[in-house]
């Protein structure tokens, strides 16, 4: 009996002791002026490694970037960068996970245009007011490709055909970025288009070098392969300015179509990151894009580099967010 | 094929670096496919950042080790204690674990072993003839033919049945329930995913397959008091294996399984899965003894080992020659090329053939390398069965858990996995085979999307299917398939009565 007795009396002591202690370092943290607290994390930040999140799957597109990046950007923040992958939901698992972190600036989420894309519609928990974003770091470019050699060969042709028959146009999912612009483009000349999605740009690739389609849209990186030999001919780029690889392809605008359909990328932290850490994270991530493999890496796959701050980022986003919003809308994909 | 560029390539291999990278990079495929939940792209995956700073071939090399070697690994555990550690090897726990039951795990996976190596070699030698003949193949396959190829995939269930044939349909149509789960293909609405944004992808089937057969394996064996992991007789190394006699008589159904295997392995869009399921069938229907089937065969092991493995080297057809990757794994090796500053396509052969004679001769000795580290391993695997089962037990489960987290890092797949692994438990009780629900939630879907793609093509027209040859014979197989068990039971029962 005794014994149980000072067992209690000890645990009872241990118990408050602890309270005391963690009451105690709570408030000594309150005690600390904003200010001071500002200025310390200004001069150590980053203290541990960043982990940066992507949606994609390992050994993906986006996942090869953000490891790229990561490296890239290491030697600069002067900590380690670890990519971690969060695949599934067309980023919505990501960007819930990326939510519930802390606005610390360790937890980081490389996005693209899907940032807008899947809340609008899926219709998932999270939309880009959740978060802050640190930096947009450049675009791709969405072109037109059809098989080389085949009846067509011109954003012309695309018109003329697609007046007579219905023309089987490719895309990588339901409301991609490149299903968008194909349905403005319908949208702008009345033809007739019937779209066939495919999961995943391999089995739409495959489909359109078999003739089972006569046309998509790609991102350069996509298609550079089959352009370079020669299997597919591009003959349109959804951009303000032609590419600098593929001069010869003429940009929709020119030819009076104004569609403006581009894949950004950009990185994003939990909302309410304090702006001394922000800045951090811009000028160490806008200086990687210096970076001489970085450099090679957007050269190859025709990225075409444009940086904004976190707040003008934000305004664009929004207004890409609009833009998308209204033209889903009239697709029939948000309900 | 060069010859004298092959030499090259194999100089090139057997350099110090090059030669160790490569059978380490086996030898972790081996482990990542023995482990549940650890598959061959997942792997690839995971050692894809070390070759950040590697000379092409030994990159490549590398990872096609891991690749190869993984597809041969994932029958080790479907043998051992019937979880296959990867969706290719499902089919291969079916003869495989009842041969273990019998205290034949040593020639069970001898025959796995040997198989493989023959199915992996084959499609090799197919690769480096024909790659840029057989591209031609891949593209021709649009959406009705691989409407088709499902439909004829999903005919393979009437086989997995075994006995239950009632049973097994209820299986296979449960999985193609579990198919739909997830967004729309073609409109993007959401389908039986109560709001769960971790549903829009469909059901993952690495946490399923772990489901169904682990954890409620283990949960079935926990529940019996005698242990069926009986102890093996200490017997000798070369007794383990299986004899030539053994495998002479499989061999037809191994190099079938290989020219299956390597054609299914070319075309993107199916896979190692599909093909080693096809396999099973084909040299079930084919074989002199049918009968045992599911009861512990070794020509039930070698079949599907030799489709899964041929299968890989199929996959590298259209990624080389194309830049189009044909399957999980080939998409992470997409993205190795493109860290090495390599486009794989057709431009390839041209800028870069050193390149790919070296991952030509790489690919061999991968092949040759899990075939020595497996034929080696068989005694050491072996045990693992007797390990005791408080111990054993525990270790399945904790393997479970970690496969099916990494697959995305999601905690929601655990859930599902524990989930699939009562309905296991309740479908193994009441003698339902689990089988055919990975086969009908793998193939279900690419059902679905190339049916409605080809009926978007085909502006609702039926006719699609019987205008175009390959979709037409195609489908005539499957025809023939479903119905052979009748014929064949017929014709021996003429034969019986004329015998008489």
């Amino acid at each position: 009996m005794n014994k149980l007795k000072i067992f209690r009396l000890c645990l009872i002591t241990v118990l408050v002791l602890c309270v005391i202690t963690f009451a105690a370092s709570c408030g000594s943290q309150k005690a600390e002026s904003p200010k001071q607290e500002q200025q310390q994390q200004k001069i150590n930040f980053p203290e541990k490694p960043i982990s940066l999140v992507v949606w994609g799957s390992p050994g993906g597109g986006s996942d090869v970037f953000g490891r790229t990046l990561a490296k890239a950007a290491e030697p600069i923040l002067g900590k380690p960068i670890v990519v971690e992958n969060k695949p599934g939901g067309g980023g919505a698992t990501a960007m819930a996970y990326l939510a519930s972190q802390k606005p610390d600036g360790y937890t980081l989420l490389a996005v693209t245009t899907n940032y807008v894309l899947t809340p609008l519609t899926k219709n998932t928990p999270n939309t880009y007011k959740d978060f802050d974003p640190i930096i947009m770091i450049g675009r791709d470019a969405t072109m037109t490709a059809v098989r080389a050699g085949g009846e067509i060969k011109s954003i012309e042709d695309l018109v003329t055909i697609g007046k007579n028959k219905n023309l089987k146009w490719g895309t990588f999912g339901v409301g991609t970025t490149d299903h968008v612009a194909a349905a403005l483009f319908q949208k702008a000349t009345g033809i007739k288009v019937d779209f066939v999605p495919f999961e995943g740009g391999g089995e739409a690739m495959a489909a359109l070098l078999g003739g089972h389609v006569d046309v998509l849209n790609g991102n350069p990186s996509e298609i550079s392969s089959q352009l370079e030999a020669g299997q597919l001919k591009g003959i349109g780029v959804f951009s303000a300015e032609r590419l600098q690889d593929y001069s010869d392809v003429p940009t929709y605008k020119e030819k009076g179509y104004d569609i403006i359909v581009e894949t950004w990328r950009g990185i994003v932290a939990p909302k309410g990151v304090p702006e001394e850490i922000k800045g951090v994270l811009f000028e160490g991530f806008k200086k990687a894009l210096d970076d001489p493999v970085m450099k090679d890496y957007y050269k190859k796959n025709n990225i075409i580099e444009e940086i904004k701050n976190g707040n003008e980022f934000y305004d664009f986003i929004e207004q890409q967010n609009e833009f998308y919003k209204k033209t889903l809308t009239e697709m029939g994909l948000i309900k | 094929m060069d010859l004298g560029l092959l030499f090259e390539g194999l100089v090139t291999i057997f350099q110090p670096y090059n030669f160790l990278i490569t059978l380490f990079g086996t030898a972790m495929g081996i482990i990542f496919g023995a482990l549940p939940g650890i598959n061959a792209s997942m792997g690839v995956a995971l050692l894809l950042p070390l070759t950040y700073g590697m000379s092409p071939i030994a990159a490549l090399s590398m990872l096609l080790g891991i690749y190869t070697g993984a597809m041969y690994g994932g029958s080790i555990t479907a043998i051992l204690i019937n979880t296959p550690g990867t969706t290719a090897a499902a089919c291969t726990a079916f003869d495989g674990y009842k041969l273990a039951i019998k205290g034949k795990a040593g020639k069970a996976l001898g025959m796995s072993n040997i198989a493989s190596f023959i199915g992996g070699v084959f499609s090799l030698i197919v690769l480096m003839i024909l790659a840029p003949l057989l591209a031609k193949v891949a593209i021709s396959f649009g959406p009705p033919e691989y409407f088709a190829l499902a439909v004829f995939g999903l005919s393979v269930i009437t086989s997995l049945a075994g006995e239950h044939l009632v049973k097994g349909l209820l299986s296979g149509a449960f999985g193609l329930l579990l198919g739909t789960v997830g967004l729309d293909l073609i409109n993007g609405s959401p389908r039986y995913t109560f709001g769960m944004y971790n549903l829009f992808d469909g059901i993952s089937f690495i946490p399923v397959l772990i489901g169904l057969f682990a954890i409620a394996q283990v949960l079935l064996n926990a529940e019996s008091k005698e242990s069926i992991y009986l102890r093996t007789k200490k017997i000798g190394f070369l007794e383990q294996l299986p004899s030539f006699s053994e495998l002479k008589s499989v061999m037809v159904s191994i190099l079938n399984s290989s020219v299956i295997g390597t054609f299914i392995g070319i075309l993107p869009g199916a896979g190692a899965t599909i093909a080693s399921f096809i396999c099973y069938n084909e040299a079930k229907r084919w074989s002199k003894h049918p009968e045992e089937f599911g009861e512990g065969s070794l020509e039930g092991v070698a079949a599907p080992e030799a489709g899964n493995n041929a299968a890989t080297g199929g996959a590298m057809v259209p990624l080389l020659s194309l830049g189009i990757p044909g399957s999980e794994t080939t998409a992470v090796l997409l993205g190795a090329f493109m860290i090495q500053g390599i486009s794989p396509g057709p431009l390839l052969f041209r800028d870069h053939i050193d390149v790919v004679y070296g991952i030509f001769a790489g690919l061999i000795l991968a092949n040759i390398a899990f075939l020595i580290m497996g034929l080696i391993s068989v005694n050491f695997f072996v045990k693992v069965i007797q390990i005791p089962n408080r111990i054993l037990y525990p270790l399945i489960i904790a393997l479970a858990f970690v496969g099916a987290y990494s697959v995305k890092n999601s905690l929601f797949d655990v859930g599902l996995m524990l989930l699939f692994g009562i309905v296991g438990y309740f479908m193994k009780k009441l003698e339902f085979p689990t089988a055919p629900v990975v086969l009908a939630l793998v193939l279900g879907p690419m059902a679905e999307g190339s049916l409605r793609r080809a009926m978007i093509m085909s502006h609702g027209s039926w006719a699609i299917f019987v205008q175009r040859p390959i979709t037409l014979v195609l489908l005539l197989l499957t025809l023939f398939s479903l119905f052979f068990p009748f014929l064949r039971e017929k014709l021996s029962k003429k034969k019986l009565s004329e015998n008489l």
